[in-house]
């Protein structure tokens, strides 16, 4: 059983911009005890689960979810998902709390890099459990990790109280 | 004098014998072209990518000064990227992901990039002293090679939307397969690339975050012969990489994997092979070495399909003898059975997940991919450094599909290829009885 999505959207402020922000959100969100039922690798953008990609998917088919497309000023195509309709969700959901919500929120004000590397931090510190993350993380991500994007993304980690020591 | 003596190390020599696209030449005849074969002309395109970078340099296009020590890292790093290529490169792949995760491995399976860094910086192969007499840091060829955030315009020569892999395979590949789409005019490309600064953060911020690296943009002059080119590889992706029959022998080949290493855990050994077999080797606990992984090439696979076809038992006995009898299995492709009906594509898939969910792998293949403008979707979205941009006249960049003069366009949607493949002629009416029921429900 996984998390529904449309609820997922709807907890995370009614729309979610991207596909690497919506497969961060999620797997930021299961780190906080949230049982997703999404399974997690590593790939280009960081932690990412095709089961997560393969549900959206579903949602958008079946009319669950909207999709609209969008460019950046470049003109780097990009999609924002949208619940279809308002969800009444259960009220005992855990999407519901407020710690969840505010977690959430606080994801959406950090921009898409800050949360790849985000949980590409938690990725290396816990599941791959590499010792010197930070040095790892400078070289996989490398330009994103300069400006202050990598102290923003481990303060996020901070914050949620799921940072490595 | 290092370029030749790389070419003549084991390891640059073992490319001979693993072709660069596995089993196509089961499709088109004449694919039988070698990795060895691939990264020489990669080598050559990354010689005049980074003659292009000097001359960009030159004009004061770019700023700053040429580096003639990163430039020689990009070059090297360009013949050696496809070194730690396994055999049936994408078969043995997808069947090492299925036997970690059957194993419970928590980390996804080392990938071949990271086995061409580890066998770059190994200290028992000649490469590393080759390039340490040379002066280059092998450490910093095999960064290179494995950066997945763009670096520098050198790195660009290795991974970007007009890297010297591309550049040879988009030709190559179309030559020896024969196929007659995909043309390229590769003078007026090269003519046309620039370098300029790129956005490589993900696209969902609309630029707020943005960060900026060197990276090979083209003219607006060359706009039609860019879109040509990433059309080419399009091309390439649904004519010959995502063939429905490659892909079937493809499962065939994982499925043989499969079966080998199963036994291997068992503690046996499959009838046909030697205990001390390479494939027995590599797929024990802890096996996979370097020194393993070295000893592992299309030639010695195929000599396991031999003696297996011959001396083996049960099914994988029937595997290899339909890998080497050329006997293809039975596809139900979903995309084809529901063209432009995706809901229903989608209802088709499920059912099939769920009719087959214990033949599934055994004796019931799923392959499944996503194409996009730019290729092949593995993650959550195409890597940034491969967006193809376009210079405008004033220098402002502008994404290749953002013009309303274009004649191809990038959609949100991924398109799927969906494809199962049966062993058995019960099995696939079966799935056509699902078919026949969907469609008769809809």
């Amino acid at each position: 059983m996984t998390i529904d999505i449309p609820t997922f959207i709807d907890a995370a402020g009614g729309e979610v911009a991207g596909k690497v922000r919506l497969q961060k959100l999620m797997y930021l969100v299961d780190q906080l005890g949230i049982v997703t039922g999404f399974s997690f690798n590593y790939h280009h953008y960081g932690p990412y689960s095709e089961e997560l990609a393969e549900r959206v998917e579903d949602d958008v088919v079946f009319g669950r979810v909207s999709v609209e497309q969008k460019r950046r000023a470049d003109g780097v195509p990009f999609v924002i998902y949208r619940p279809r309709h308002h969800n009444q969700d259960d009220p005992k959901s855990l999407l519901r709390t407020p710690g969840v919500r505010a977690a959430l929120s606080a994801m959406q004000r950090r921009s898409a890099t800050v949360l790849e590397l985000a949980a590409t931090i938690h990725w290396l510190a816990f599941v791959e459990e590499v010792d010197n993350w930070q040095a790892e993380l400078v070289r996989r991500k490398g330009v994103k990790t300069e400006h202050g994007r990598a102290e923003a993304a481990l303060g996020l980690l901070v914050e949620m109280q799921i940072a490595p020591a | 004098m290092t370029v030749w003596r790389l070419l003549n190390t084991p390891e640059v020599q073992r490319l001979r014998r693993i072709k660069q696209l596995g089993v196509s030449e089961f499709v088109y005849p004449s694919a039988t072209h070698s990795r060895f074969a691939h990264s020489v002309g990669v080598f050559q395109n990354a010689r005049r990518l980074v003659d292009l970078i000097g001359r960009e340099i030159e004009l004061g296009r770019v700023a700053g000064n040429f580096d003639l020590e990163r430039a020689r890292i990009s070059v090297l790093a360009a013949l050696l990227h496809d070194i730690g290529h396994g055999p049936f490169s994408h078969a043995f792949e997808e069947a090492r992901k299925a036997i970690a995760e059957r194993r419970g491995a928590t980390r996804v399976i080392r990938k071949h990039e990271a086995f061409t860094a580890d066998m770059i910086k190994s200290s028992t192969s000649q490469i590393g002293s080759i390039l340490a007499d040379a002066k280059v840091d092998p450490a910093e060829v095999a960064d290179l090679v494995e950066a997945e955030t763009p670096v520098d315009m050198y790195h660009a020569v290795i991974s970007s939307s007009f890297d010297a892999d591309r550049l040879d395979y988009v030709q190559r590949d179309r030559y020896m397969t024969g196929v007659g789409t995909g043309a390229i005019d590769l003078e007026w490309l090269m003519d046309n690339v620039r370098v300029a600064e790129i956005d490589v953060s993900p696209a969902g911020d609309n630029g707020t975050d943005a960060a900026y690296r060197h990276s090979f943009c083209l003219l607006y002059k060359a706009r039609e012969a860019a879109e040509d080119f990433l059309l080419a590889r399009y091309r390439l992706y649904t004519n010959v990489y995502f063939h429905k029959t490659t892909r079937g022998f493809e499962q065939l080949v994982s499925a043989l994997f499969q079966l080998i290493a199963e036994s291997v855990e068992a503690g046996k050994v499959l009838a046909g092979l030697i205990a001390d077999h390479p494939l027995v080797r590599f797929f024990s606990t802890d096996g996979e070495t370097i020194e393993n992984y070295k000893a592992l090439d299309d030639f010695v696979v195929w000599g396991a399909i031999h003696d297996i076809g011959i001396s083996g038992t049960g099914a994988a006995q029937d595997i290899a003898q339909r890998l080497l009898e050329r006997r293809r299995l039975l596809c139900l492709d979903v995309q084809l059975a529901f063209s432009q009906e995706p809901e229903l594509q989608r209802r088709l898939k499920h059912r099939l997940d769920e009719t087959f969910k214990n033949e599934l792998h055994k004796t019931v293949f799923r392959n499944t991919a996503k194409l996009s403008l730019y290729g092949e979707i593995g993650g959550d979205d195409s890597r940034a450094q491969k967006r193809l941009m376009i210079q405008l006249p004033n220098n402002r960049l502008k994404e290749i599909t953002d013009f309303s003069e274009r004649a191809i366009v990038q959609t949100s949607n991924e398109r799927p290829f969906e494809r199962y493949y049966f062993l058995s002629e019960s099995d696939y009416t079966r799935a056509e009885s699902a078919v026949e029921d969907i469609r008769g429900h809809s």
